[in-house]
């Protein structure tokens, strides 16, 4: 079970974080070759109930519909099972998890691994700026604009 | 202090209402400026925090999503685009991207040169000192020589253009079109007293550093420090008129909620064209039973909008695209002069805007249904992220009487005061601009070797950031609302100094010009203090 998994009073009962901890793997899997984690591994739950509470209720049918679907054993199948389950119920449903998926992405590009891999510090952009980030350009590029002369029409 | 009279009462303090107080302060009249917001605090900006991405859900520029209490809500359900602003000390330039072009000489002109609309009572030429003027106030950055303007020459460097710049600089090159780096109120050197851009990126989220030219800091520390009262937190219900049809006043809610008067020598409005609009229909009177300085039944029409298409171009290497000020990068004016064979009149500027930051570029993704979750994610996410471009086209909107605003009929703020109802459509020239602006925008990122374009459909709903012309200017009272100098016809100690007064709204934004406007004003109420309600 995920250290994220440690909030009190939340809403979700022992199988239902079980189920979101899957399923946040399955929306952003991991990526072993560029050494990137799985949306399961990032902190996502404290913040799915204290900014989205609004989404929670249908979240909650999300995964009871998933659930029946797979006759209530949806942790338990193969990943492979898994994922053939979830893209069975989105040909029906295409924004199944959508709004669980938006969540996901805004807490995983936000982990400090993540931005770093790309070349991004986990930090607020004040007061240390990107000043070293972007070249001034070549001006020199202008020219054929300068060559042309001006293309403004004159009213008075 | 209720039955104190004031010499100039300024309602409203964005970018109008600042500039027109900081040029009137060297008076020495006593100046009073109520705003209906507050102060806004730029420790608070979401560049100060890590999760600046998520934060920036906080500024949203709907008054409708937001809901402060500042801001009123604004029915637009009866229009294609949504009406954005925000309230407070500062006005909306706290939200906007800084990206500062000017109107054309040909801009005034429209209907001598193309037959379209009305001519301007003033010129060009008229506010080509009050532009200098504002540029050098606010700290205006750019790069001398641009060729679609008359020549003019911005105080401070341009900002950086990047690899994207370059790319697209190339782009436009290969089509022989017009591009410049824009002008941008963002300062890229230390200027009064403040530092320079630092690449934060969010600009249009409030600017943390101050580098961004809002109005609250670029304009209202000097105009305090010369007199200008500055009163936030105050609501205005109504102008208030005596026998003689001259302005005694306002009646507004302080901060508490209460009811309170505040007598005033001249009224200057500067509410912006759906705030100032709504203001006078609702100053209604036996004087003025339709709405006050509304004898000619023009306040509240022609409503323009600047109708806005985009285009997404994807390149397949990294170009450090989302570092940097988002909306300011540099400009193509090809297609903003009158060529009538494109079968459509007026033009559009180009504008070309930075890529996504991280979070953005997923979610954008996810609804687009470009970057899908599952096992393609990553591959996905890497085909976008860093390597996209945006290209906006700001389309001139011409004026049509039935795009309007009005009073609503059940919607009010919190204060009780109605609340605004936009009645808009797209005309015909509208959509064969924004066609050729879109296909435009193809073009040129095609000739940059962009891999992947797309076009949004238009127009773009969350856009409506320009909203002028609801108070037109002109010589005629029975076709404007104010004159030349923004005197109203009817009312003559009351001025109107927003993008209200716009005659025609230009193929750009439009900040540049309601300053420039606004100083031209100022200027006159100056020269004329001596007759100035003759």
């Amino acid at each position: 079970m995920s250290e994220n998994i440690t909030v009190n009073n939340q809403p979700f009962d022992e199988a239902e974080l079980s189920m979101l901890n899957v399923l946040a793997g399955h929306i952003i899997p991991e990526d072993s070759e560029r050494n990137l984690p799985s949306g399961s591994s990032v902190a996502f739950l404290d913040s799915l109930i204290e900014n989205a509470p609004h989404t929670l209720s249908q979240l909650k049918d999300e995964l009871i519909r998933i659930e029946q679907s797979t006759n209530g054993s949806f942790v338990n199948l193969p990943r492979s099972e898994q994922v053939q389950a979830l893209t069975n119920l989105r040909i029906e449903q295409p924004d199944l998890l959508n709004r669980f998926a938006i969540h996901i992405y805004s807490c995983y590009y936000q982990d400090p691994r993540v931005l770093a891999h790309l070349g991004m510090e986990a930090r607020a952009p004040f007061p240390k700026g990107y000043t070293d980030k972007i070249l001034r350009g070549d001006l020199s590029l202008l020219d054929p604009v300068r060559n042309r002369g001006p293309i403004w029409r004159p009213a008075e | 202090m209720p039955d104190d009279v004031v010499d100039v009462l300024i309602i409203g303090a964005g970018a109008s209402g600042a500039a027109v107080a900081w040029s009137l302060a060297e008076t020495k009249m006593r100046i009073v400026c109520m705003e209906q917001g507050d102060w806004m605090d730029p420790a608070q900006y979401p560049s100060n925090h890590a999760d600046w991405e998520v934060r920036r859900s906080d500024m949203h520029p709907s008054p409708n999503h937001r809901s402060r209490t500042a801001d009123y809500p604004v029915n637009d359900d009866n229009s294609p685009i949504a009406i954005l602003n925000y309230n407070a000390v500062g006005g909306s330039t706290i939200l906007y991207s800084a990206h500062f072009p000017r109107f054309h000489p040909s801009d005034f002109a429209v209907r001598s040169l193309d037959g379209v609309a009305d001519d301007w009572p003033i010129s060009y030429h008229d506010l080509e000192p009050f532009f200098a003027m504002n540029d050098h106030n606010i700290g205006v950055s750019g790069l001398a020589g641009d060729t679609a303007l008359p020549p003019h020459d911005p105080p401070l460097k341009h900002l950086p253009l990047g690899l994207m710049g370059e790319k697209m600089g190339k782009g436009f090159n290969q089509l022989g079109w017009h591009w410049w780096p824009s002008d941008t109120a963002i300062i890229t050197e230390p200027w009064n007293g403040r530092g320079e851009c630092l690449n934060l990126g969010p600009c249009n989220a409030g600017c943390a550093q101050g580098a961004k030219s809002s109005a609250d800091i670029a304009y209202w520390p000097d105009a305090q420090r010369a007199g200008v009262e500055l009163r936030t937190n105050c609501r205005i219900r109504e102008i208030t008129v005596d026998s003689n049809d001259m302005a005694t006043g306002v009646i507004y809610y302080d901060a508490d909620g209460n009811e309170q008067h505040q007598r005033a020598e001249v009224v200057i409005v500067a509410c912006n064209g759906v705030g100032t609009p709504r203001l006078l229909l609702n100053s209604k009177s036996s004087a003025f039973p339709d709405g006050l300085a509304n004898r000619s039944g023009l306040v509240g029409k022609n409503l323009m909008l600047h109708p806005w298409g985009a285009v997404e171009g994807t390149f397949d290497e990294p170009l450090a695209s989302h570092f940097g000020p988002q909306g300011s990068c540099l400009l193509s004016q090809e297609f903003y002069e009158t060529d009538e064979s494109r079968g459509f009149v007026r033009g559009y500027n180009m504008q070309i805007t930075r890529g996504n930051p991280p979070i953005s570029t997923a979610i954008g993704g996810l609804t687009s249904g470009r970057i899908p979750w599952g096992k393609d994610h990553h591959n996905l996410f890497e085909k976008y992220f860093d390597r996209s471009v945006y290209l906006g086209i700001c389309a001139e909107d011409l004026p049509e009487e039935h795009n309007e605003v009005v009073l609503d009929d059940e919607q009010k703020d919190s204060n009780g005061i109605p609340a605004p109802k936009i009645n808009y459509t797209l005309s015909e020239n509208s959509r064969r601009m924004l066609e050729h602006g879109l296909n435009s925008g193809v073009q040129a990122f095609e000739a940059a070797g962009a891999i992947e374009i797309n076009k949004a459909p238009y127009p773009l709903r969350y856009a409506g950031w320009h909203l002028l012309g609801t108070a037109r200017m002109g010589n005629d009272p029975e076709r404007s609302v104010v004159n030349e100098w923004g005197r109203s016809h009817d009312v003559k100690n009351m001025f109107i100094v927003d993008g209200s007064v716009f005659v025609t709204s230009g193929g750009v934004n439009p900040t540049t010009t309601i300053q420039a406007v606004a100083l031209y004003i100022a200027d006159s109420i100056k020269r004329n203090l001596a007759n100035l309600f003759d």
